[in-house]
């Protein structure tokens, strides 16, 4: 747990945070794959191997691309810290916003049956990743039945993602859906569900949820007006979480 | 209060000492170093980026020859001055083209200022091809713009009053600067607020100078009164030091006696006369934008002074202009021929600044509570900012030990609350909280 407790001005944020480093038998803390291997009571040498694999890169500056749609695929990455936007280009060459990868969070998941990267990644703010070589990270599933198991979870949940904003909803059910989500993927990862940061610019927000920039503003308004957030420039507070999810209802379903 | 507590102006008097008296800006334009088109045009898109992106604030320089002071008469100009107006409303036309298409369109203008003297250099015809520019560039918010400009008194040739109101100035200060030595200012005063009024001018402020050489306590008083007679809306209490006075060196003890005994004698009479102290060194009515926006919480004080409208972004245009623009501050060239051979060349002109790192943010938002309010939210600020206050401005507090002991600050509960003395030199309480030096200088 990163309890949010005063020791300095900007830290420590969700988004700013990163995991620690962890050694060879301890992952990262937000590493998506540790779970794996700590739930399933692995030999220290089934660690290491699964250790050796995973590779430290970046940091990637605030609008540098991760890779591109078409690149070959080759490696799974998990945020470590900042976030990553994944977008495709339409036929006229707007973007469209497929979602925001928080640390913690994999991505690249969805270019695992076609070996070529289906969309773009960029990084929102200054970003670092974990590699994992997906070969060899195949040949490893063999042997861990339980990696094996969370590569396929972590590949539905990704799926599950994408379907939440879609569907015929208000754009005061979407806004709210969407940051009882974010909420909810911090709070999975050890950080505080009541208080992040929007890393992601309101246009970029908007265009996920398939809004006017303007109307997100305007919603953002009336939701901290009505007390429900508490907003000062990127930095966002639930005050009124059982409002939110009620109106989110139709979306988040449970 | 026991009988051993310092008199009021004891108590400003060591408040003044600290000096700051010009403290304007967090942090102050003497720490910008370069600063690129590059990182302003990135500040630009990342308030557009904010969920709620700040509404705007415009003012437009002038050089340093064309500005009025408030403690002193301006220059005659001449033909050649008016030439040179021309060519310089030119090229604030095509900074406004340049810079104004950054912002997103829904950021809309809620302020406009014009520098003090510009309107004595420039013609209304001049001024309104400037504020029609703006229209094609910014989305200037329909109803309830400020639009501020000041109003010089001792131009004969000024064109009529009339033309500028009806260009929709709505803010006008008024500088008594130039009858300050009057012998009957109270007809002087009269006259000119009648002047202004019956040009069409709804919300007059009067600058008031003391402080200037040679002038009496009584000579002061004298012409304060005649300004509260005249009622104007708001009322500025403008103090004016010797030419040759040092910002960075405290005044002298009798001058600090002599500043601290007039700018009391000032607030009692403003106050008795049923104004309310907003902060700094400004007065108002009750009902005025001023005060109704303290009493919502959204008082806003920017490198100009107050606004109404919450925390605006500013945006500076021509020589020197400073634009605080949330994650940056910056500024133009103070140098004419630098800035005008950038806007020649088709670029923005902006050469110095300085990015705000978090320590600029806590800094820049205490100083915010202290000019708009009078205290500080500790609690608060320890929320917004993940800070614990008296570990984090513990230098800070032991520089102002001092004021707590004479009662001028005091702790309750989550705040700290500065006094009435206090809040007149909130300046100089401002300038303490500043690591890089005790006093400091900005251009006010």
């Amino acid at each position: 747990m990163r309890p949010l407790e005063p020791i300095g001005p900007g830290g420590p944020s969700p988004n700013a945070a990163s995991s620690d480093d962890g050694d060879d038998y301890t992952f990262c803390t937000t590493c998506a794959f540790s779970h794996a291997c700590l739930s399933e009571g692995y030999a220290k040498q089934d660690l290491a191997a699964l250790h050796v694999l995973v590779e430290h890169i970046g940091p990637f500056p605030p609008g540098r691309p991760i890779f591109k749609k078409g690149d070959a695929f080759n490696a799974i990455a998990a945020v470590r810290a900042g976030t990553v936007k994944t977008f495709i280009l339409d036929d006229a060459g707007n973007e469209q916003v497929l979602g925001f990868h928080l640390p913690g969070e994999v991505i690249g998941l969805d270019a695992i049956h076609s070996s070529r990267y289906p969309c773009s990644a960029v990084a929102l703010d200054t970003v670092t990743l974990c590699r994992l070589s997906f070969p060899k990270l195949s040949l490893l599933a063999a042997r861990m039945p339980g990696l094996q198991q969370q590569l396929f979870r972590l590949l539905s949940q990704d799926i599950g993602k994408s379907n939440l904003l879609a569907g015929d909803s208000s754009s005061e059910q979407r806004l709210a859906a969407f940051l009882l989500l974010l909420s909810a993927r911090y709070a999975a990862r050890g950080f505080s569900p009541s208080r992040f940061l929007l890393t992601m610019s309101r246009t970029d927000i908007a265009n996920h949820l398939r809004l006017a920039p303007e109307t997100v503003s305007r919603i953002i308004r009336r939701f901290s007006s009505e007390g429900l957030i508490d907003i000062r420039q990127r930095d966002v507070q639930l005050l009124d979480r059982e409002r939110l999810a009620a109106m989110a209802r139709p979306i988040l379903r449970d | 209060m026991n009988p051993a507590s310092p008199s009021p102006i004891d108590r400003l008097v060591r408040c003044l000492e600290f000096g700051g008296g010009r403290y304007a800006l967090y942090p102050p334009p003497r720490t910008f170093a370069d600063f690129t088109d590059a990182q302003f045009t990135a500040a630009i898109c990342a308030s557009n980026g904010d969920p709620i992106p700040p509404q705007l604030a415009l003012h437009f320089d002038v050089p340093a020859a064309y500005r009025s002071g408030f403690c002193g008469a301006d220059a005659p100009l001449g033909p050649r001055d008016r030439a040179r107006a021309h060519a310089y409303r030119d090229r604030l036309v095509r900074e406004v083209g340049l810079v104004g298409d950054l912002f997103d369109r829904d950021r809309d203008v809620v302020g406009v200022s014009l520098a003090p003297g510009m309107t004595r250099w420039m013609s209304p015809a001049q001024v309104a091809e400037l504020l029609e520019s703006l229209g094609r560039h910014f989305h200037v918010h329909r109803h309830g713009v400020d639009l501020a400009m000041t109003l010089d008194l001792d131009d004969p040739t000024a064109p009529p009053l009339r033309a500028w109101a009806e260009l929709g100035f709505n803010r006008v200060s008024i500088s008594l600067s130039a009858i300050a030595g009057s012998e009957r200012p109270a007809a002087e005063v009269a006259r000119h607020v009648e002047r202004a009024r019956n040009a069409g001018f709804a919300n007059l402020r009067v600058e008031v100078p003391y402080g200037l050489p040679g002038q009496s306590a009584e000579a002061f008083e004298a012409l304060l009164a005649a300004v509260l007679a005249a009622e104007p809306e708001r009322v500025g209490l403008r103090h004016c030091p010797a030419p040759e006075h040092d910002e960075q060196v405290a005044e002298s003890p009798a001058r600090l006696q002599a500043h601290a005994r007039m700018l009391i004698a000032g607030a009692d009479a403003l106050e008795a006369a049923g104004y309310l102290h907003v902060g700094v060194d400004l007065f108002a009515r009750p009902n005025d934008p001023l005060v109704v926006a303290q009493r919502h919480q959204r008082l806003h004080r920017d490198a100009l002074g107050f606004g109404a409208h919450g925390a605006t972004h500013l945006v500076g245009f021509g020589v020197g202009a400073i634009s605080q623009l949330g994650g940056c501050h910056a500024q133009n060239p103070l140098d004419l021929a630098t800035w005008e051979a950038r806007i020649d060349q088709g670029k923005r002109a902006v050469q110095r600044g300085i990015d705000l790192c978090p320590d600029d943010d806590v800094r820049a938002e205490l100083l915010q509570r202290i000019l708009c309010y009078g205290r500080i939210e500790t609690r608060q600020l320890e929320h917004h900012h993940h800070i614990r206050f008296r570990e984090y401005f513990a230098d800070d507090l032991l520089r102002l030990a001092p004021l707590f002991e004479a009662g001028s600050l005091r702790w309750d509960a989550d705040a700290i609350v500065l006094d009435r003395c206090a809040r007149l030199a909130s300046r100089s309480i401002a300038s303490q909280f500043d690591p890089r030096s005790a006093a400091s200088d900005c251009p006010g």
